[in-house]
């Protein structure tokens, strides 16, 4: 774990307060997570609405609400950028080591790495997850309920 | 050698550099003397590529790069460390990034000014941060070493010792480009004299030659600048 925290330095400017963000983003997936449970609410409305003749509604319309947060992220993430480059002008003017650096890259790498990664894991998180509900949706939807046009292919429904 | 051909920089409408000229070779100690605004440290941060500008700019006949930035090393008053970082931090980091990085020095400096290796440099002194943002450009490992005003909240005894240290750790491949006020302090260490005004270079002078004519560096400014000798005196009537 040492090696990670460790690792992870290296994605941020050097002395910037970076385990408080992970923190915060920490908590902002678990909220995330929590209000996609609501997808479970909507898919009950509709199992209790549904009657033998009708079809439910379609895993997307069901999902619609439940994935909201994920679309907040990259604002957080560009204010989160825009800190990074602000820090370096901060109390003293690091920017002046950072431009000096022989690894051309490197000022803007450690502005834009964790952020970077911050919504790459978010993605991900909301794939998995999206993944889940839709083998639920599939194990629990009787097929003659099953929407018209509904694609039973997982990749199709999380990508 | 760094070479400055047709330097121009100009802020708006206004000159900070008008077709700045100057050669500085290996092994030098030169002074950079000018008033406030004159464009000493637009000069040093167009050597460093930190800002842009017209003319050109070289290190060893090549244009100033990533690839040869390393060695450049730079110190301002402003400083340029991590605050919330301690000296050992910023040792590692120079490792990482400056192969070159002397360990061997940084470790003598360090213990010479009897600065903590452990302590976050926000802790520090205005003098101890100037110490240690010296120590720094010093320890890089680079050939150009360019120091703007680093000594500006330092003591007398502070900064005399600093001068002796430098001269005796220098090796002489290093070129040091120091921009002060403090010009009868430093007239004993530094080998040339540049002197900038308005934008411009309006004399450039080895010690040497200044002793040969017999006058000393603080005669040699006054007289460069037209100086008024009588200048207070008169405003002085004036006033009272």
């Amino acid at each position: 774990m040492k090696r990670v925290w460790h690792r992870l330095e290296r994605y941020s400017p050097p002395g910037y307060e970076w385990k408080e963000e992970l923190n915060l983003i920490v908590g902002y997936f678990v909220v995330a997570v929590l209000i996609s449970f609501w997808f479970f609410r909507e898919f009950q409305s509709a199992m209790n609405l549904v009657s033998p003749s009708a079809y439910m509604p379609p895993f997307e319309v069901l999902i619609k609400k439940s994935f909201f947060m994920i679309r907040f992220l990259p604002f957080h993430m560009a204010r989160y950028i825009w800190l990074r480059y602000q820090y370096f002008n901060k109390e003293t003017k690091s920017i002046y080591l950072m431009l000096r650096l022989p690894r051309r890259f490197e000022y803007h790498f450690r502005c834009w790495a964790l952020p970077v990664i911050f919504i790459l894991s978010a993605i991900l998180l909301s794939m998995v997850t999206k993944a889940i509900y839709f083998l639920f949706y599939t194990y629990m939807v009787p097929l003659s309920a099953w929407p018209p046009g509904q694609s039973m292919n997982l990749w199709s429904v999380i990508l | 050698m760094i070479e400055l051909k047709r330097v121009k920089k100009y802020y708006d409408e206004t000159y900070a550099l008008r077709d700045i000229n100057l050669q500085l070779p290996r092994g030098e100690i030169v002074g950079l003397f000018g008033e406030n605004g004159a464009g000493k440290t637009t000069l040093m941060k167009s050597i460093l590529n930190f800002i842009d500008y017209q003319g050109s700019i070289t290190l060893d006949g090549q244009p100033i790069t990533t690839k040869n930035i390393a060695q450049l090393s730079f110190a301002t008053s402003e400083h340029s460390f991590f605050p919330n970082l301690s000296p050992a931090a910023h040792r590692d980091f120079y490792q990482m990034h400056f192969p070159k990085f002397s360990h061997k020095r940084f470790q003598g400096l360090m213990e010479f000014f009897e600065l903590p290796m452990g302590t976050a440099l926000k802790k520090f002194s205005t003098g101890q941060k100037n110490q240690f943002e010296v120590i720094m450009a010093l320890s890089q490992g680079a050939d150009y070493i360019l120091m703007d005003e680093p000594f500006s909240g330092n003591d007398i005894f502070n900064r005399e010792d600093f001068y002796k240290v430098l001269l005796g750790i220098l090796e002489p491949h290093e070129t040091v480009l120091f921009s002060t006020h403090l010009i009868e302090e430093v007239a004993g260490f530094i080998g040339r004299a540049v002197l900038i005004r308005k934008g411009q270079i309006v004399g450039d002078v080895s010690l040497m030659q200044l002793e040969e004519e017999g006058k000393d560096l603080v005669s040699y400014i006054k007289e460069t600048y037209h100086y008024k000798p009588d200048r207070v005196s008169k405003a002085l009537k004036e006033l009272t």
